[in-house]
Parts: C-alpha cells; sequence; structure tokens
C-alpha cells in the first residue's frame, strides 16, 4: 500500500467522523432548542418604587418562544393569589418577548399594599400552562 | 453554509495543531531514517503535536504574551515553518535509509476494516449524546473557557486539575473560533481514543517482531487492535470517557502505550534519540494527567525489577554484561538524560506541574484511607478488565515466561521444538526477553495495583487503577490467542478456524455484554433537557451579578456542571448539591448545607445555611425536590421551562 494513500484514506475517515459529529451536534441543539417555551421575569430585582418609573421593570415578564410556529399566549397576572387580569400575546416563532406592565396597571397593583406582595403570572399556550411569582417589595 | 465555514475551520485547527506541528518535528529530528510505518509515523506524530502544543503554549505563557488566536496562529507557524525548514536542509544533506517496513497490503485493508469498524462503534454510540453535558467535561471545559477568555494560562489552586488537559483543546477552539459548547472537546477525545488504538496496534506489532516474524507480527498488531477497537469500544475508559470528558485517562491512554512503543522501536532500530523522544513523551504525561503518570512511574518500576532479575539470571547462566549495557545504554542515555534534564528545568523555570506539592503527594501515596482504595476482589477485577481479555492475558502471561525461559535456556532441543511448535523466529534473545518483560509488567504491575495498594502503598480508589488494564489486557489477550492459534493453522486450519470463530464470539459477547446500558432510550428528550439548562444558564450569566451566590443541584439537573462554564465566576461556583453518598464520608468532615438548602429550605438548618451561605438562587431540574420550594412562602419562582426552573430567597 502506498504511503500517500494510506494517508488520503485514513484523513477521509478521520475528516468524515469529526465533521459528522460535529454536525450532529449541532443540529441535535438546534432541534432541542426547537420545543420549548421559557417563562420568566425579566429581571431578577424586587423592588418598585412608584416615584420611580424605571423600577415598573420588576412587574414585566420575558416569554421565549424557541419552537417553529407562532405561538398565542394567555398571561394572567395575580396579586396574593387574586386576580388582576388576563392578556392574549402571540409572540412569532423563534423568538423573546418582554411583556411590560404600564405605570397605571403597576399602580393599580400596588395600590393598597403595605410593604411587600406576591406578585404571579399564569402563562398558559396550547394545553400547556406554567406559573412564576415572585415576592414585590415596595419601597 | 455557516455549517461548511464552520467545518472548514475546526479541521483546518486540527490538522494545523494536531498533526503538522508533530509531523515536521519528527521529520527534522529523523529526516532521513524511516523508522515508521505509515501509521506509526501519523500516531507519534499527533502525539509530538500534543506534547509541542503543550509545550510551546506554557512557554508563550511564561513569557507574557496572551494566548490569543492571532499568538497561537503565529507561534505555531512558525515552529512548524522552523521544523520544516530545518527537515528539508537536513534531508538535502544525508543520505537516504531505507524503510525497512514490508508493506502488506492485504494486512492493511484488514487494518482499514479494524478501524472503519471501531470508529463505527464509537460514532454509534456518541452521537445520541453528543451534546456536551457530562460532569468532567463540564469542569475541565471551565478551564478552557478560562483561557479562552482570559488569554493566560490558569493558576489553578487545586492539585486535581493540570495544565496539558485544558491546553490543545484551548488551542484548537481559540484558533478555530468555535467556542467550545458544541461537539469540539468530543472530537479531540475522539481523536486521543482513535490514536490510542494505532498505539497499541503499534506497540503489539513492534513487541511482537522480538518473537515472531514481521508477517505474524503485524497479525498480532491487528488482532490487537480489535481487541481494543471493536470488543469492549464503548466500556472504560475508551467510548464512555470520550463521552465523558475523562481527559487525563485518555491521554493516559495514548502516552502510556505510545512512549513504551517509542522505547521498543528505539531498541529495534538501536537509535538512543526515539528512546530520548519516549521520555518526552513521559514528561508530557507529566503536564496532563498525575493518576497516569502515577501508574505509569509504578509501571517502569516494575520493568526495571523485571529486567534487573532477567539480566541477573541471563548474567548467572553466562551472558554477558556488554550484551545487557548495549541494550540499556540505548534508553538511558546521554540523549534520554538531557531530556529528563530539559524537563526538570521546564518545571523550575516555566511552569510547575499544579499536583507538586507535598499534601497531593501525601493524598496518593501512603496506606489506603478508605474501603474504595483496600483493593479489588479478583472477582471485581476481572469483571472491570472482561473475562475474555483477563483468561487471555493470563494465558498470554504464561507463553510471554515460556518465552523467558527459551532466551535464559541453554538447551537447545526444547529451544528448537518451541521454535517450530509455535513459529518463533527470535532474533536476539535479550532483546526478546525485554519485549516480554514490557507487556508483562505493564499489566501484573497494573493488577497488583488495584490488588494490593497497602502492600505498594498506594491510596487512590482501586476501581480507578483498574481501568488502566484495558489496554495490557487488550495487547496481552491477543499475544495469549496467537500462541494458542498459530500452532494450529498451519496444521489443522479448519480445526483453527472453528477455534479461533469461538474465541472471537465469546470476545464479542464479552466485550458488549453491557452495552444495552450504553444506549440511551430516550436521547433526544435529554438532549432538549441539556439545551434548557444551557439557556437557564444564560439567564442566571445575564440577570444575576458575580456577587450573587447560586446553588445548582448535580443529583438530578442534567448538564448540570456545564453550569459554571456559562457562568464563568469560579470553579466552586455556583455552588453544587453532590451525590448523597458524598455527605456521608467516614474519613473526611463533609459540609451539607449544599444538601439541606434543597432538602429541607424551610428548616432552621435550611435557613441558616442560607444565611451563612448567602445563597440567592437555586436551579434544579423541575418536579425534582421542587416542592418545597413551590410550598414555601420564602421563596420566588423566576424562571420555568419544561424541565428547569428557577427559585429566588426572598
Amino acid at each position: 500500500m502506498k504511503k500517500s494513500f494510506f494517508y488520503v484514506s485514513l484523513a477521509a475517515l478521520i475528516i468524515f467522523s469529526i465533521s459528522f459529529l460535529y454536525y450532529q451536534e449541532k443540529k441535535q441543539r438546534t432541534e432541542a432548542g426547537n420545543k420549548y417555551t421559557i417563562t420568566t421575569f425579566s429581571t431578577t430585582k424586587n423592588n418598585y418604587n412608584p416615584e420611580n418609573k424605571e423600577t415598573r421593570e420588576v412587574f414585566n415578564l420575558l416569554i421565549e418562544n424557541s419552537s417553529e410556529k407562532e405561538q398565542q399566549y394567555n398571561v394572567a397576572l395575580l396579586k396574593n393569589d387574586s386576580p388582576l387580569g388576563n392578556k392574549k400575546v402571540k409572540i412569532p416563532a423563534q423568538s423573546r418577548k418582554i411583556i411590560e406592565i404600564s405605570d397605571d396597571t403597576a399602580q393599580k397593583i400596588t395600590r393598597d399594599s403595605r410593604d411587600s406582595f406576591k406578585y404571579e403570572a399564569k402563562i398558559s399556550w396550547n394545553d400547556n400552562s406554567r406559573s412564576i411569582y415572585k415576592k414585590i417589595y415596595i419601597d | 453554509m455557516e455549517i461548511i465555514l464552520e467545518l472548514l475551520k475546526l479541521n483546518f485547527a486540527l490538522i494545523f495543531l494536531l498533526f503538522l506541528p508533530g509531523y515536521f518535528a519528527l521529520k527534522a529530528l529523523f529526516p532521513k531514517n524511516n523508522f515508521f510505518s505509515p501509521a506509526g509515523e501519523i500516531t507519534v506524530s499527533f502525539g509530538f503535536s500534543i506534547v509541542i502544543s503543550n509545550f510551546l503554549m506554557m512557554f508563550i505563557d511564561r513569557m507574557g504574551l496572551k494566548i490569543s488566536a492571532s499568538n497561537v496562529f503565529l507561534a505555531f507557524l512558525v515552529f512548524t515553518g522552523l521544523t520544516a525548514l530545518i527537515y528539508f536542509k537536513r534531508k538535502e544533506r544525508k543520505k537516504s535509509v531505507k524503510n525497512r517496513e514490508i508493506n502488506f497490503s492485504k494486512g492493511w485493508m484488514a487494518f482499514f476494516s479494524i478501524l472503519i469498524l471501531s470508529i463505527y462503534a464509537r460514532l454509534i454510540y456518541l452521537t445520541p449524546k453528543i451534546i456536551p453535558h457530562t460532569t468532567d467535561s463540564g469542569h475541565h471545559m471551565y478551564w478552557v473557557q478560562h483561557i479562552l477568555d482570559f488569554a493566560r494560562l490558569p493558576d489553578y489552586g487545586i492539585p486535581d486539575v493540570i495544565i496539558g488537559e485544558h491546553i490543545i483543546f484551548a488551542a484548537i477552539a481559540s484558533l478555530s473560533g468555535l467556542g467550545i459548547v458544541n461537539a469540539l472537546p468530543a472530537i479531540v477525545l475522539f481523536l486521543i481514543n482513535i490514536f490510542s488504538l494505532f498505539a497499541i496496534f503499534l506497540l503489539a506489532y513492534q513487541l511482537s517482531k522480538f518473537w515472531f516474524s514481521q508477517k505474524n507480527s503485524f497479525t498480532i498488531g491487528l488482532l490487537a487492535m480489535f481487541a481494543i477497537g471493536v470488543l469492549y469500544a464503548i466500556s472504560s475508559p475508551q467510548a464512555k470517557y470520550i463521552n465523558g470528558g475523562v481527559v487525563g485517562n485518555m491521554m493516559g491512554g495514548l502516552f502510556i502505550p505510545l512512549s513504551l512503543y517509542l522505547f521498543a522501536k528505539a531498541l529495534e532500530r538501536k537509535n538512543q534519540a526515539l528512546s530520548a523522544l519516549g521520555v518526552l513523551f513521559i514528561g508530557n504525561l507529566a503536564y496532563t494527567h498525575h493518576l497516569s503518570t502515577f501508574v505509569y512511574l509504578y509501571v517502569i518500576a516494575g520493568l526495571f525489577l523485571a529486567f534487573g532479575l532477567f539480566f541477573l539470571i541471563l548474567i548467572t547462566r553466562g551472558g554477558k554484561i556488554k550484551d545487557f549495557w548495549s541494550k540499556l545504554n540505548i534508553i538511558i542515555n546521554l540523549k534520554s538524560f538531557l531530556t529528563g534534564i530539559f524537563l526538570i528545568l521546564f518545571v523550575f523555570i516555566i511552569r510547575v506541574p499544579s499536583y507538586l506539592n507535598p499534601s497531593a503527594i501525601d493524598t496518593a501515596v501512603g496506606s489506603p484511607s478508605k474501603s474504595t482504595r483496600t483493593g479489588m476482589e479478583l472477582s471485581d477485577l476481572i469483571l472491570s478488565t472482561g473475562p475474555w481479555r483477563f483468561f487471555y492475558s493470563v494465558l498470554a502471561s504464561l507463553f510471554l515466561f515460556g518465552i523467558i525461559f527459551l532466551t535464559i535456556n541453554k538447551k537447545t532441543a526444547i529451544n528448537k521444538f518451541a521454535n517450530k511448535f509455535f513459529y518463533l523466529k527470535i532474533k536476539d534473545n535479550v532483546l526478546a526477553g525485554i519485549s516480554a518483560c514490557v507487556a508483562l509488567a505493564w499489566f501484573w504491575m497494573i493488577f497488583a495495583m488495584s490488588s494490593f495498594p497497602d502492600l505498594l502503598k498506594i491510596d487512590i480508589p482501586s476501581g480507578r487503577i483498574a481501568n488502566y488494564l484495558t489496554y495490557p489486557s487488550a495487547l496481552l489477550s491477543v499475544i495469549g490467542i496467537f500462541f494458542l492459534i498459530k500452532p494450529v493453522v498451519k496444521r489443522l486450519p479448519q480445526v483453527a478456524f472453528i477455534f479461533f470463530f469461538l474465541i472471537i464470539s465469546t470476545g464479542i459477547i464479552s466485550g458488549s455484554a453491557d452495552i444495552s446500558e450504553f444506549y440511551p432510550e430516550n436521547s433526544k428528550k435529554e438532549s432538549e433537557m441539556y439545551a434548557e439548562t444551557f439557556k437557564a444558564s444564560q439567564y442566571l450569566k445575564e440577570k444575576t451579578t458575580e456577587e450573587e451566590v447560586i446553588l445548582k443541584d448535580h443529583v438530578y439537573l442534567p448538564a448540570d456542571s456545564w453550569v459554571k462554564v456559562f457562568l464563568m465566576r469560579g470553579y466552586e461556583r455556583p455552588l453544587s448539591r453532590a451525590l448523597l453518598k458524598r455527605y456521608d464520608d467516614p474519613v473526611k468532615d463533609r459540609e451539607t448545607c449544599t444538601r439541606d438548602m434543597i432538602a429541607i429550605p424551610d428548616t432552621e438548618t435550611g435557613k441558616n445555611c442560607f444565611e451563612e451561605t448567602s445563597t440567592k438562587y437555586i436551579i434544579l431540574r423541575n418536579g425534582y425536590d421542587t416542592q418545597q420550594f413551590e410550598k414555601s412562602e420564602n421563596f420566588s419562582k423566576l424562571y420555568a421551562s419544561e424541565n428547569v426552573v428557577i427559585y429566588q430567597k426572598n
């Protein structure tokens, strides 16, 4: 067997194998990433100051739709387990959306609250539902 | 298009860093002497490239230069260019020496067939779980990412990791620009494993040449490659370790047989420079994996003991000291000595391996302190090695003791009979004896370390040592099979064929006995969970600060050790709930907060732990130990995907 033939054959075999592994990993990670919906708060902060509008972000939600089709999400907000209201949100495929709370809504939520309360978002889509919640402290 | 570009970058980086430097350095050292077959040349080039990468990168770092893509590229370009220049200059001056490696076309076809089967077995296993997720790989890639982020080699501060486990990954990731949260770590380990198969083939071939004809030796080499490449392809320390990211062991699996091969080749060709290269490879191993180096040093001690006994017996039976010295001088000589001096100076001037401190040495050497370190029972050792391999290794040992007997025996009648019956072709008795000692010492020394650690003052888990029997048992077992079959092949070919078929079938059954364990039933679901953990880690990276303490769960959260690779906030961060049995350590006092904060967060113990550790975020697998957090008023749930949740302490 000629040396060059050995090298070329071996190189072809190895390059094919490693390329195959690399491609498979990328494909699997992409496919795995096309399955989920992530429901989170857009910030981990908890303190709301009615005088400071920027702190309103503590109420904001972030929903990521990683699937390959547009999804409609129903977002139900609760305060200390009492409903505050509902909102429907459409999020295109493979994108994320921040659902902001208006200043009026934030003021409305925190009215009659003392130091803190439980703020919850129940998100449902198709046959799925999920809830996230945080303790909001009023400054 | 993007994938094609990435593949081009990946393959370029691999060839540029894992083949060219070693190839031209080898050619520069031996410009006209073609010691190696093509398989030998490429395998030694691969190993040499890893050695060069390690030493060159440590040197660059010591000079204060950044480990950036451009510096890596330039450094390797200069090195490869210089060595290529030296090679071409020396090639002009020196006369060509004929390559005495005979080509056996059919044999090389068999080589490729075995290689294809070996690669196939590994690809089938690796593909469903190729997304990086295992514990060891996460730990190692944290340090690789550290090198990429800071463009400097890290000061580890702990003896558990060594620089040689990370440099080559960092160099390839840096040069290719592809990062490490992909198949790159597995690909590098896959290559190391494949070249380990070549190393075993070469070592088996080389050692056998001292007992048999070249053709028969080649057959033994092929059988060894089959035994290690196809049989037991998945179990530790092979494909399972590729997937597991067990870098150090895999490097040991390459460099131990490769350096033994270089020493054997040096003896065959009477070339001291090849020995010096073997010493350099041992030095590289010392910078790569302390356990492999530790095991290898014991093996070398066993080897010298075996040599010493062999030579003593030879001399008492009329052998000449001159013969003994001429062989020893090939291994122990000025070139090897100077290489050793270079390595010692490198340690003191450039970089000290992280484990070279008294406490680390104290941990490994001494009387076994735990039940897992007091030696394995023979039955467990046989199971761990593989019953088939173990049986034929014991058989081979008897045959090799027979070889040693023949080399010291004066009774020519016995020698004539044995040579004729087993088709032996011993040209040099001393070399035949030495090579038998190598094969025997490699296996039996590790056997002794696993079975009688107290006797040898070893305080390391015996199961980990026993893993090192994989390669020597592959080598020995095929030697045993060859000794059994060869006498029958020419005399009773049909019987030999049936015999061989039975032996190989039992080998396949034994080698694939636990294969069903290794193939995941629901790999797609697992891949989704890994991707979710990566996403959650990314969220924590973006939304939390460096000072905020995070706790993760190693027990149930998939790909949990990769959380630290995303966060890059310290090797010990995030905090981690370990496997529950770890908390019941009879020897060491273990903290229990990481367990209690997840198991009993609302109790006094749990609350005290939260206060003590300042833990603010807990990342868990959804539905696993999450009930206590869902019911509690003390925690918020900030993040939820299908399989991963993040809680925040209120």
